[in-house]
């Protein structure tokens, strides 16, 4: 777990940590946007290695780049659209060295994202990321409430965690309303 | 005034207050509360967003690797390709009288050019935006169109947006505000780039 406080800093705060040599205000970063690096890849039909190595790729970038993004409340468009590009390249040197020219219909007409996709990918990766930042319980409850593959049941939860059925809805909103408390401090919809 | 508190909002929006709570909730935010509006609807979006699926996450050893490299970047160094700057061949503007060109709003032609591809811009004024249409062409093989990814920065470095060509080598910015910008073509090998380009108040 980010240890606080860079994991809730606003990004241009934490932009200035990373360009102040801070190391864990870079970490905090990748982990807040995390989400959003990968999951493109992904959604273009690229492998799992594949996705692995546009993540190194755009983190590199980024940090290469940090200098220069001025317009820093805009970092989740930039992260966005430089995955989205070495996607594209990595397609596209494979059709070169495949000797397969200019892409075919199918392929160049399939950019898989609108950019509300892209900036509700964005909300997901950075409220993931203030999850991460909760309390142990709450952290356990949320992460079972909304990320658990399959969902399982209240009654499912409420075993796992030794809680009392009927306490899921009343505690669910405590722990959302702190949810909603770290991501005020990270500046998020602001 | 007592404001309603996040975890009475996110159960109003979820329909899980009391009947006598939902109440004094809704007449709080028709006072109108404009502070309590305003928070309601971020909560809104959060919870929906937190409904749909969530994204992927790399692995943690991904996820390190990427964290290590802060401290490896003297040895790293991302893959640039070849930057060419475009040279500017034609400009309706500059064919109009001066009269005419401070008039109604006009569709801008202008045409660039490399040694590998020509783009063809159009830009053509929407109320106070633009709409950026363009087209990229091979100089080297007739009717063909390279594939791109086309990119859009203002003049303060920040991307506005970016979309891959579609087969006719073709791409649409739309509602783009007036300004300068930077129009980045990558094609792979190399990277060609419009800049310095001004979408005015025409």
């Amino acid at each position: 777990m980010m240890p606080e406080p860079f994991a809730s800093m606003p990004n241009t705060d934490l932009i200035e940590a990373c360009l102040k040599g801070n190391s864990s205000a870079w970490e905090a970063l990748l982990v807040r946007y995390q989400g959003l690096i990968y999951s493109i890849p992904l959604r273009y039909g690229l492998p799992i290695h594949d996705a692995d190595d546009i993540f190194q790729d755009v983190s590199l970038l980024l940090l290469e780049n940090l200098e220069r993004l001025r317009d820093r409340q805009q970092l989740g468009a930039w992260l966005a659209t430089t995955t989205r590009r070495e996607c594209w390249r990595l397609l596209y040197q494979r059709r070169q060295n495949a000797g397969s020219g200019y892409f075919d219909d199918e392929q160049a007409s399939g950019s898989p994202h609108s950019d509300e996709a892209l900036i509700e990918l964005e909300r997901q990766s950075i409220i993931r990321s203030a999850v991460d930042l909760l309390g142990a319980s709450c952290r356990h409850l949320l992460t079972l409430l909304f990320y658990a593959d399959p969902r399982p049941s209240y009654t499912e939860i409420a075993h796992t965690l030794s809680l009392p059925e009927g306490s899921i809805g009343p505690t669910r909103a405590r722990c959302l309303a702190k949810l909603i408390r770290i991501l005020d401090r990270m500046s998020f919809l602001e | 005034m007592n404001h309603p508190t996040d975890e009475t909002l996110i159960n109003y929006i979820e329909g899980h207050l009391p009947e006598s709570d939902r109440a004094q909730t809704e007449s709080h935010l028709a006072g109108p509360c404009q502070q309590c509006a305003a928070r309601l609807a971020r909560i809104r979006v959060i919870l929906e967003s937190m409904a749909s699926p969530g994204p992927v996450l790399p692995s943690s050893e991904v996820l390190g690797r990427a964290v290590a490299i802060f401290r490896e970047r003297s040895a790293a160094a991302s893959r640039s390709p070849l930057r060419v700057l475009a040279e500017l061949l034609f400009d309706s503007r500059l064919q109009m009288s001066p009269a005419a060109a401070r008039g109604a709003a006009h569709t801008r032609q202008l045409l660039f050019a490399t040694e590998k591809v020509d783009i063809d811009l159009n830009i053509s004024p929407e109320h106070k935006e633009h709409t950026l249409l363009g087209q990229i062409l091979d100089r080297q093989q007739a009717d063909a169109h390279p594939p791109a990814f086309v990119t859009l920065q203002n003049d303060s470095g920040t991307v506005v947006s970016g979309m891959e060509v579609d087969t006719l080598g073709q791409f649409t910015f739309r509602h783009v505000p007036s300004g300068v910008y930077d129009l980045v073509a990558d094609l792979g090998d190399q990277e060609v780039a419009i800049t310095a380009l001004e979408l005015g108040n025409d």
